[in-house]
């Protein structure tokens, strides 16, 4: 299965990712990105909008 | 927080939510403003530049001097085959300090009686009951429930609470840009002038632009671009890479990015006794990308109607769309004009652009006259019409 992977490292705590998603999977507490694994339906838009590319699809299981 | 009640709570201490706070609570309704992040104005999410001094301190009153980096006195442009744009205008801007410059608000708040609180996240909003709103508010300590009876959410590029109430105000590919900001040591452009390279091939979308903040002797280098799914790469490696090619000297000292609504003003961003301000209601410059000064003019407006409402009993969502309609007269209006220009500029082809682009250099070299224009009448006017056919 492939889901959606955030890089700490990477991110820029911008919430960008928040703002774009249209189906309000994302939610940010500092450098920490909720990412609602059931909502996410892998469209890549944070993927584009994200000024830092901390974000990618990866194979994974939803933790 | 001190209290379970309040008449007004705002979410988010940004420009917008501080001015919003202060300015209702000099008007002598209890406030709470809450911040999610630790430290108001940390990290900065900007490229920190902003309308002319005059503009903000008649609007807002003096500004501090300690949050104002430079005064700037022109732009340039590096525009498309080699036509650059040199416009010079004393005072048309400042370069803000956005670490100083939204903590100094958010105090200045609190000194008008506002309580705020910061790592407080609003995590949903419920329904109206018997007048109030209740906010369910995560903090270290705890999960907190507060009533007010009106609450604005100055949340930003997230928008979550307007979305969470069924509010179209969601960020879209095309509409939203994405962008970085490369702080790099010392003054690497022309100290009081901001300048933006725009139409180069690959920064068609969007510009890069280099701002000067004199007094911390650093360069705001940044890039922004719209959300597309063409990219192949993300902004902050394109702009680091443009860096290396104009300023190989360069050091960086710190990048900072984020997401910026280029829309125009959101149409629909109230509810019953439920308000946003900011740049969750899209209140930026769609050119520019600029949102400081309309977000604070939001935030006043929206404390101004917001005392109206408690005044005459009324916080129904009819009454708060005269928030929309002052909003759109003060400077929606104008935003959409600015749009069109950005949609027409980005729709032109190469040699077009590059047309465009010489129109406008000869009438900033002839003394910035509407004169200069007839010397070139064909251009002039194909233009002229070009632009009204324009949808």
């Amino acid at each position: 299965m492939k889901i959606l992977v955030h890089n700490r490292e990477r991110c820029l705590e911008c919430a960008g990712c928040v703002g774009i998603c249209p189906f309000l999977a994302l939610d940010m507490y500092g450098l920490d990105l909720q990412i609602d694994h059931d909502k996410c339906t892998r469209c890549g838009l944070c993927i584009c909008a994200c000024p830092a590319g901390a974000l990618r699809i990866e194979k994974g299981k939803a933790p | 927080m001190k209290q379970t009640q309040y008449d007004v709570l705002v979410i988010g201490a940004g420009p917008a939510g501080s001015v919003m706070a202060r300015d209702v609570a000099r008007l002598g309704h209890t406030v709470l403003l809450i911040e999610k992040r630790a430290r108001i104005g940390y990290p900065v999410r900007c490229g920190e530049a902003s309308t002319t001094l005059d503009q903000l301190e008649n609007t807002y009153g003096p500004i501090a001097p300690e949050c104002i980096e430079t005064v700037l006195n022109g732009l340039f442009v590096y525009g498309p085959g080699g036509i650059n744009l040199d416009v010079t205008r004393p005072n048309v801007g400042v370069m803000l300090n956005r670490e100083k410059f939204d903590p100094w608000l958010a105090h200045l708040a609190e000194a008008d009686g506002a309580e705020v609180v910061v790592n407080a996240r609003a995590e949903s909003v419920s329904e109206v009951e018997n007048g109030f709103r209740t906010v369910s508010i995560v903090m270290p300590t705890g999960t907190e429930k507060i009533k007010a009876k009106m609450i604005v959410a100055a949340d930003g590029i997230e928008s979550r609470i307007g979305r969470l109430l069924g509010i179209k105000c969601l960020h879209r590919p095309g509409t939203t840009c994405t962008g970085v900001d490369i702080q790099v040591e010392g003054i690497l452009t022309k100290p009081d002038y901001l300048t933006f390279w725009q139409g180069h091939d690959f920064i068609n979308d969007g510009y890069i632009w280099s701002f000067p903040k004199v007094k911390s002797n650093v360069t705001n280098f940044g890039a922004g671009f719209l959300v597309s799914s063409k990219q192949d790469s993300d902004i902050q490696t394109v702009a680091l890479e443009w860096l290396k090619k104009l300023y190989p000297e360069a050091k960086v000292k710190s990048v900072v990015g984020g997401l910026v609504p280029v829309s125009g003003n959101l149409k629909d961003c109230v509810r019953e006794r439920f308000l946003m301000i900011g740049d969750a209601a899209h209140h930026t410059n769609p050119l520019t990308g600029g949102g400081i000064a309309s977000a604070m003019r939001g935030g006043q407006i929206g404390a101004a109607i917001i005392h109206e409402g408690f005044m005459a009993g009324d916080l129904s969502e009819k009454f708060l769309r005269r928030f929309e309609t002052t909003c759109m007269k003060r400077f929606g209006n104008e935003h959409k004009k600015i749009m069109k220009f950005r949609r027409f500029l980005l729709g032109q082809n190469r040699p077009s652009q590059i047309a465009l682009y010489k129109l406008i250099k000869a009438y900033l070299e002839g003394g910035q006259r509407i004169k200069v224009f007839l010397k070139k009448p064909c251009t002039t006017v194909s233009f002229i019409l070009k632009f009204l056919r324009f949808r």
